[in-house]
């Protein structure tokens, strides 16, 4: 995660924001408590997402979409992190669950409880089980994924 | 003009085209900045290269202007002289001239040498500072009266670029005109300041001669339509997959279908029903007198009882009900025609994409021989570093294989040969000692079975050497010293990472890449790999791609609830299996053949479908044996696109990637060699003719006469040779397809395939270099004896035959067959 934890941005876990008025919105809906002014200084930097009550964030610019849960095929023989596989718009993905790495047992829910983060990583299309619903936001929260590192250092070997 | 020159010289016309459009370019771009020499190393090359391939095709005029052009683009590069605009002026003079020499060639004309002086004039005069026009000018003038022979053919073609700045050019071209008798025309070019003067066709009253070409702008049209374009693959690639998507709509659209021919069967059944019904209602009730009715006031009985009176409302609806249903009906008829059209036309569509998908392929392909022609000056330069002489005989190159497969096969290729040079191929002494030709052979051979391409790479070394594969597995500790292991389970580490058996590294092999990269690469491509080798006589590697690798033709089939598929081209055969047929041991029995099984259940740790009786077995080859895969249900064939995994999957190496369904539905598209051999399956036969050293030499007698067949076997086995029999080519095929032959021995006439079609198919398949066929005939004319041998027979026996001189012909063969 290192090497996008670069100064210019400043929003990195756990670090205060360069403009502390921010860092009292962490968790809120933002837009709503800024000021036009304030707005249009204002980027949205982060998606953070839960599973398992752990916390998370993903940099926007490596961020696709976020999709409403679709049936995942079951990909026998995978890792039990790669939840199978989901066909978006055609677009076919592994998809990720956090708590299953972290060995975290997930309470079973509604399958609409749950939200697809789509990321990119150099043209490979990547997506993370999310609970609830993720929110856009100038903060990081949680553990930050790098999904170039993800992809690259957790990347499925078989034999 | 020969076939090989006539193509040479197509692709020489292709070429030049290309090369003169940049000539052109860079001269145009040349006279408007003198100073700009960026692109004077690309003119230098393309007047190069069309000097060098000019010269391959004996076009020596062509080849002469190109090489005086390329000196003065040198000079000009060296700094000798400046690219005045006169020069410039001369150049594109002097490159018109080769336009119009190409341009008569592509006209199937011969070359005219006359320009050769005026051009070297014009260019001299440039270089040493003179104003070009007067040369042009008296180059044009002159050009006809040096030539008085042919004055016609070639006055006709010549060119003047000139520009505006020029003098006098109309005057210049009106002398022309009165010297060759053809009018001339002025139009402007591309470039403002330029004038070129085109010479019109010739006026229909001089039809009788050779038609006139015409020049510039349109000759670059006339070059490119010399039939061959090219286009970039990416181009090609994104039709393919527009095609593919077009496969899949239309694949949902026939699943569709079925579900409107069931629609349609119920709605003709409940028509047919209603029309029944309301029939026996109407015929009940249409005409008869309502109960009602039928009382008469006795005042009115005398009265004629009108018509109408008669009907009441249940009479009118059931006639009512009548007529609608006989519209219903009629509509109905009309919507099953439709249907049957529609079909038809859903059908025709089917023919047709699957047409367009087989020319888009076609145009996709690339012939074996281009990527074998990539390894000749390989081979030469390990022979070379290895001090092993060796030759390279490459057979099939005429096979398409699809650009993927091109390009993926090379590293695999390269790997085996270098490991063939450094490993299997002797030294020049051994090989003397052993009676082996001192001068080691590597043959690469392509052929097509099917919708497969099977490539293979064949060395006559010393063969793959257990003894160090087993050695090495101990070392490494894979491997107990003291078990005792079959030879073909040894060949099983040479495909493990990290294995080489080779001392040291050497410039030759041990780079890195091992055979289970090219295994990998291999499977990648949805191919296999396989070994047969021979201890003194050599090693095959057998490589089993499918031809087109964008739209692929799978088998759909079910384990538990979920839905794969599997490449057509790996599967065999496809077979029902009673769940008793399975024994304990996992060999399933298909036809009385016991093979070994995979439960894909089990492998991908599933709920099977207990509930059925039967379950289904696909018959793959993985590295050349059969393996059963026990699946659910099998439920389709289709073609569809196969999507790679990303990097994030790429290494599950169980599947080569998913597929959509018509439906939308995903599909995991399975890796048969991967599934078999990673599934913790070892009693399989991984590798076919795994170093049998004990096995007998096997002949394959071909002949429809049964006791041909059973007298030459009996003969043969007495001699302890392993028979097998064919009745015709055909069988014989299958039978070399399943079990291969170190002989043939066949009959010339036979049903279905006779003998000179077999010898005919086995030379296109390359089997002849390897199999030596003997033919064994009634025919003893010299007729029929010379058209075996220009076959490729090796040998020629007439009925009756002695039976020792058949024991000696197939021994004197198969043993030379076995030095060679």
């Amino acid at each position: 995660m290192s090497t996008y934890d670069s100064a210019e941005t400043g929003y990195n876990t756990g670090a205060s924001s360069a403009d502390s008025s921010y860092t009292q919105h962490t968790g809120d809906n933002v837009s709503q408590s800024v000021t036009g002014q304030e707005a249009h200084q204002f980027d949205l930097t982060c998606c953070c997402f839960s599973i398992a009550d752990i916390e998370y964030h993903l940099r926007i610019e490596y961020m696709v979409e976020i999709a409403d849960f679709t049936k995942v095929t079951v990909l026998p023989l995978a890792p039990e992190y790669v939840l199978g596989l989901a066909n978006l718009r055609g677009e076919v993905m592994p998809v990720i669950d956090l708590a299953s790495m972290k060995s975290i047992k997930r309470p079973p829910r509604n399958p609409v409880a749950y939200r697809l983060i789509v990321a990119d990583a150099g043209g490979e299309r990547v997506a993370f089980l999310a609970e609830g619903m993720p929110r856009l936001s100038s903060e990081s929260c949680g553990e930050e994924i790098d999904v170039i590192s993800f992809v690259k250092n957790y990347k499925v070997r078989i034999g | 003009m020969g076939n090989i020159r006539k193509q040479l010289l197509g692709y020489f016309l292709q070429e030049a085209s290309e090369h003169l459009a940049t000539l052109e370019d860079g001269l145009l771009r040349l006279e408007k900045d003198p100073s700009d020499r960026s692109m004077l190393e690309e003119l230098f090359r393309s007047a190069h290269t069309i000097k060098g391939s000019a010269a391959l095709v004996k076009l020596n005029t062509t080849s002469a202007l190109a090489h005086r052009l390329e000196d003065t683009f040198e000079a000009i590069r060296d700094g000798l002289i400046s690219p005045t605009r006169e020069l410039v002026d001369a150049m594109i003079f002097a490159m018109d001239n080769i336009k119009d020499q190409v341009q008569r060639v592509s006209n199937g004309e011969e070359e005219s040498d006359a320009v050769l002086a005026s051009v070297e004039h014009s260019l001299k005069l440039a270089e040493e500072g003179y104003a070009v026009q007067h040369a042009i000018a008296a180059a044009i003038t002159e050009t006809p009266s040096n030539e008085p022979a042919s004055t016609e053919a070639e006055a006709t073609t010549t060119t003047t670029t000139t520009t505006t700045t020029t003098t006098t050019p109309a005057v210049t071209s009106e002398e022309a005109t009165h010297d060759t008798g053809d009018t001339l025309h002025v139009s402007s070019s591309d470039s403002d300041r330029q004038i070129t003067i085109v010479e019109k066709p010739k006026p229909a009253f001089h039809a009788e001669r050779p038609a006139t070409p015409t020049l510039r702008p349109d000759t670059m049209h006339h070059l490119a339509s010399g039939g061959v374009i090219k286009i970039s693959s990416d181009k090609l690639d994104g039709m393919m997959n527009v095609l593919g998507e077009i496969t899949i709509t239309k694949n949902h659209l026939m699943d569709q279908l079925t579900v409107v021919e069931r629609l349609r069967s119920e709605i003709d059944f409940a028509g047919q029903r209603l029309l029944r019904e309301v029939n026996n209602f109407s015929e009940r009730y249409s005409y008869s007198v309502p109960e009602s009715v039928k009382y008469k006031d006795p005042l009115l009985s005398e009265f004629m009882e009108l018509e109408f009176d008669r009907y009441d409302e249940v009479n009118l609806f059931a006639k009512k009900l009548q007529e609608i249903t006989n519209d219903v009906n009629e509509a109905l008829r009309s919507l099953g025609n439709f249907f049957t059209r529609f079909t038809g036309d859903v059908g025709t569509l089917d023919g047709m994409i699957a047409e367009m998908k087989e020319r888009i392929s076609e145009a996709r392909m690339i012939q074996a021989g281009n990527l074998f022609q990539r390894f000749t000056r390989t081979v030469r330069d390990l022979s070379r570093q290895a001090g092993k002489p060796v030759r390279l005989l490459v057979a099939g190159g005429d096979t398409p294989l699809d650009r993927v497969v091109y390009d993926g096969l090379f590293e695999p290729i390269l790997h085996i040969i270098r490991n063939a040079v450094a490993h299997g191929l002797e030294s020049e002494d051994d090989r003397r000692k052993l009676g082996k030709p001192p001068v080691g052979t590597i043959r690469m051979s392509a052929r097509r079975e099917g919708n497969t391409a099977v490539i293979d790479i064949r060395d006559d070394g010393k063969g793959i050497q257990f003894n160090r594969i087993r050695k090495r597995a101990i070392d490494q500790g894979l491997l107990d010293p003291h078990e005792e292991v079959r030879p073909k389970d040894l060949l099983k580490f040479i495909f493990m990472h990290g294995f080489s058996t080779a001392d040291a590294t050497d410039h030759t092999s041990g780079r890195g890449i091992g055979l289970d990269v090219v295994k990998d690469r291999l499977a990648a491509l949805n191919g296999t790999l396989s070994i047969l080798t021979k201890k003194e006589r050599g090693t095959i590697f057998r490589m089993r791609l499918p031809l087109s690798l964008v739209i692929i033709n799978v088998v759909q089939f079910r384990v538990g609830k979920q839905f794969f598929v599997v490449p057509s081209n790996l599967v065999v055969e496809i077979a029902e299996i009673a769940n008793t047929e399975q024994r304990l041991d996992g060999t399933v029995h298909i036809r009385d053949v016991a093979m070994p099984s995979v439960d894909l259940s089990t492998v991908f740790r599933m709920q099977s479908d207990s509930t059925q009786p039967s379950k289904f077995a696909i018959v793959t080859r993985v590295s050349g044996t059969k393996v059963a895969l026990r699946v659910d249900e099998i439920l389709s064939q289709e073609d569809t696109i196969i999507k790679p995994f990303g990097s994030f999957l790429r290494e599950l190496h169980y599947y080569s990637g998913t597929s959509i369904s018509g439906s939308g539905m995903l599909r995991l598209v399975i890796n048969p060699s991967w599934i078999v051999e990673g599934g913790e399956k070892h009693d399989e036969e991984m590798l076919s003719g795994a170093m049998d050293e004990s096995r007998k030499p096997s002949v394959l007698v071909v002949d429809d006469s049964l006791s041909v067949r059973k007298f030459a076997s009996t003969l043969l086995e007495a001699h302890d040779y392993e028979v097998r029999t064919a009745s015709n080519g055909l069988q014989a095929l299958d039978v070399l397809d399943e079990h291969g032959a170190d002989l043939i021995l066949t009959d010339l006439e036979m049903p279905v395939m006779h003998g000179y079609e077999l010898l005919g198919e086995l030379k296109r398949r390359g089997l002849l270099d390897t199999i030596p066929v003997v033919v064994l005939t009634s025919r003893g004319s010299e007729q029929h004896r010379i058209k075996a041998f220009d076959l490729g027979a090796t040998d020629y026996l007439i009925k009756p035959f002695e039976e020792e001189s058949l024991i000696t012909t197939v021994q004197r063969h198969i043993k030379d067959h076995q030095t060679v």
